[in-house]
């Protein structure tokens, strides 16, 4: 299975990326957002993890992409940001968003067995 | 018959020398005002002329008059009369006296006069002359009254009235000026106006009298400072006519007045409406209508509208940006409720540009309550209201660029503690401390977030339909791990009547969530900790107890303050940042809460909260 990390942070997506790899996914990362959109379609992930705050376009305009395109609608996105507000949990949830979370107020275990569990969910959708 | 004897006599153009008594005689009997007799020197009657007739007959007296004594005539005749009498025929002196008589109940006044007759050297009788002046006494006491009258009004109005001669000394002085400046009118009579003057006015006083003198004109208005008999200052004011008879300049009468409260109270006048013509803040008043009577600079600086197109318009030209339902309850506030009006309006610039003022608007009212005027005073906040923004969101922005490097630290220190084998047991407690402190960052900059928000009420409060027992349930569950490990039991008493209540749950949660960690972390070691809700009256009462440290007695009231921690509370978790009450407080405040507590120092401490029964007051995204 297929993992797409969109995070412009590098000490952060390698960390993550560790992680997943050894619970034996296929990872791939991207840092910033314009490249989002093209590298999605290419390699058609099983799942995202998208940064809010990112270079050249911002995680939600690359959630809007996403979720307007037919072939990539239904991969759920996990939004991963600094954001914790109200106003940005709603926006990315009303925008098609599968899951939120804070990266402070999360583990990284958390965030992978929440990972793996959407997957299992996806899985059983498809 | 005998009138026209003289008038041919006098046709005739000659008087012959018998004539003559005839003459004086015709003459005497023609001066019908005044009663004239003669008397010889046994002060016989020897001559009355006609008016001397008519009046004795009036006073019924029989007969002739002619031949009789003057003490018959005149009954009684007083002895001083008599005396008078004698020593004018042996003086030969002139006499003069006033009498009063009474006629028909009529009280009259005469002016009697007594001339000796001579005749060659010797005195031969007395004439007498008889006046009635009754009228003419009538007439000058009235004009004493009316003086009198004049001085009282002229006293009680506070005015001296003055006047002076063609050489400007004074020959009339009002009493008042004794009430005014302490002098005695006689002390002034005779001075000149301009010896009163003040030693700092006098010469520019002088060269305006000495003007008026020349130029003889009236003068209103002119005010001169003057010195008391004790020697204090006064501002007066002085009005003037010049006095003219016939032709010839006479003086000059005039008012003065007493205006030196009146300059005083112009003077602080003149200070307020200078303080408030200069006021930074947008200061106009209207009128009930409100129709705009005064702008200050700042009204005109801020609206960008001229002095000229404000006055005589409404607040509107700039305003009316608002919903027309801010201006129906702002116009019921201060008209109706007569209550002063504080608010925050857009308004519009001339030039079209928008500005956010803080508006506060004071009817004025007259002694019955009706409205007079209304006060508007505007802040432009707008800069005030972008520093705000600006800061909120600088904190928002540095929190979350801290958040990213806290994240790092987070995860790989994680990782270091849960996957790597080969870590020393000395490294791992250095890996754990690091973790420790950078969770502690964490949380700060988590409450930093927090507190910049609900100070810049930048926050939103959204209650929806909540079930309290819930909720609390589900934030004590949280607590498991925390309690588990310090084997602190906590036991929930959530009342069966407490109903779904509008809550914004995040909110309450932070709530619930400092109070309950507070309550674990300050409570020993196997205690109990008693969350409980119930209905009280019109509220949700919400009570946090635990059996802990408790808050020492003189640190009471610093408990909800920015960043306060308690001495003890600080031994025992050196980690905390002092924000959650504060934070927990400032919430309560903003929803329409309440929160207090009570608490024995290493005994127990409860913390109550109160929600409105009708729930947390919803709170829109702000500007």
């Amino acid at each position: 299975m297929k993992i797409l990390i969109i995070e412009d942070e590098d000490a952060l997506a390698r960390v993550l990326r560790e992680k997943l790899e050894k619970e034996g996914y296929e990872v791939e990362t991207v840092d910033n957002g314009a490249d989002a959109f093209p590298a999605a379609k290419k390699s058609k992930p099983d799942l995202i993890i998208l940064d809010l705050i990112l270079p050249k376009k911002d995680g939600f305009e690359v959630l809007v992409e996403f979720k307007a395109d037919v072939e990539l609608k239904l991969i759920p996105v996990v939004v991963l940001s600094n954001l914790g507000e109200d106003e940005h949990i709603k926006r990315a949830f009303s925008l098609g968003a599968s899951d939120y979370f804070v990266k402070t107020q999360h583990p990284l275990l958390e965030i992978v067995d929440k990972v793996k569990a959407q997957l299992t969910r996806g899985g059983a959708v498809k | 018959m005998e009138k026209s004897r003289l008038e041919s006599s006098h046709l005739s153009g000659h008087l012959a020398p018998e004539m003559t008594g005839e003459f004086y005689r015709i003459a005497l009997d023609s001066i019908s005002t005044i009663i004239i007799f003669t008397l010889d020197r046994n002060l016989i009657v020897t001559y009355a002329n006609r008016a001397a007739v008519d009046f004795i007959k009036s006073l019924n007296f029989p007969g002739e008059v002619v031949g009789r004594h003057i003490a018959e005539v005149f009954p009684p005749l007083k002895p001083e009369t008599l005396e008078r009498y004698a020593k004018i025929l042996r003086l030969g002196e002139y006499d003069e006296e006033e009498i009063n008589y009474t006629l028909s109940n009529r009280k009259l006044v005469g002016e009697v006069k007594r001339f000796p007759l001579r005749l060659g050297g010797d005195i031969i009788g007395i004439l007498i002359s008889l006046n009635d002046i009754t009228e003419r006494r009538k007439a000058e006491d009235a004009l004493k009254e009316s003086l009198i009258r004049f001085d009282q009004v002229s006293h009680l109005a506070g005015e001296w009235l003055w006047e002076v001669d063609e050489n400007g000394a004074i020959v009339y002085s009002s009493p008042s000026i004794e009430k005014n400046l302490g002098f005695k009118t006689e002390e002034i009579i005779g001075k000149k106006i301009i010896d009163f003057f003040s030693a700092e006015t006098r010469d520019e006083s002088a060269k305006f009298s000495d003007g008026l003198f020349r130029r003889r004109e009236q003068f209103r208005g002119f005010i001169v400072e003057v010195v008391s008999r004790d020697g204090n200052n006064f501002s007066i004011e002085l009005s003037g006519e010049p006095i003219f008879k016939g032709d010839s300049f006479t003086g000059y009468r005039g008012v003065a007045l007493d205006v030196t409260d009146r300059l005083n109270y112009e003077a602080s006048l003149a200070k307020f409406k200078l303080a408030v013509d200069n006021a930074s803040d947008h200061i106009i008043i209207t009128d009930e209508n409100g129709v705009i009577i005064y702008a200050n600079k700042a009204a005109t600086e801020i609206t960008g509208y001229s002095l000229k197109e404000i006055i005589g318009s409404k607040p509107s030209i700039w305003g009316g940006q608002m919903p027309a339902e801010f201006y129906f309850n702002m116009w019921k506030v201060i008209k109706e409720e007569k209550k002063v009006f504080i608010g925050e309006v857009f308004n519009r610039r001339k030039n079209g540009t928008r500005y956010t003022a803080k508006l506060s608007i004071s009817p004025v009212l007259d002694s019955k309550g009706k409205v007079n005027f209304f006060v508007g005073i505007e802040r432009d906040i707008t800069k005030e209201k972008e520093v705000d923004r600006a800061k909120t969101e600088f904190v928002s922005l540095a929190s979350h660029q801290l958040r990213t490097p806290l994240s790092i630290i987070n995860w790989y220190v994680s990782e270091l503690l849960g996957g790597d084998e080969t870590l020393s047991p000395r490294a791992r407690v250095y890996a754990d401390e690091i973790r420790r402190g950078n969770s502690r960052m964490i949380d700060l900059v988590n409450s930093l977030l927090d507190v910049s928000r609900i100070d810049t009420g930048t926050f939103l409060v959204s209650p929806e339909p909540t079930m309290p027992c819930k909720l609390i349930e589900d934030v004590a569950a949280d607590f498991k791990k925390q309690s588990e490990d310090k084997s602190v039991s906590i036991s929930l008493d959530c009342g069966k009547d407490v109903p779904i209540i509008n809550l914004d749950v995040r909110l309450m949660r932070m709530i619930l969530q400092n109070l309950i960690s507070n309550a674990v972390k300050y409570t020993q070691r196997g205690d109990l900790i008693v969350v409980s809700a119930k209905i009280d009256g019109d509220y949700l009462l919400i009570a946090v107890k635990d059996t802990g440290i408790g808050i020492p007695a003189d640190e009471k009231s610093g408990v909800f303050n920015k960043f306060f921690r308690a001495g003890n509370a600080k031994k025992i978790d050196p980690d905390g940042n002092g924000l959650g009450l504060y934070l927990v407080k400032s919430i309560l405040n903003e929803t329409g809460g309440e929160i207090w507590f009570e608490s024995v120092e290493g005994v127990e401490t409860t913390f109550f909260i109160r929600i409105p029964g009708s729930g947390m007051v919803a709170k829109g995204k702000a500007e």
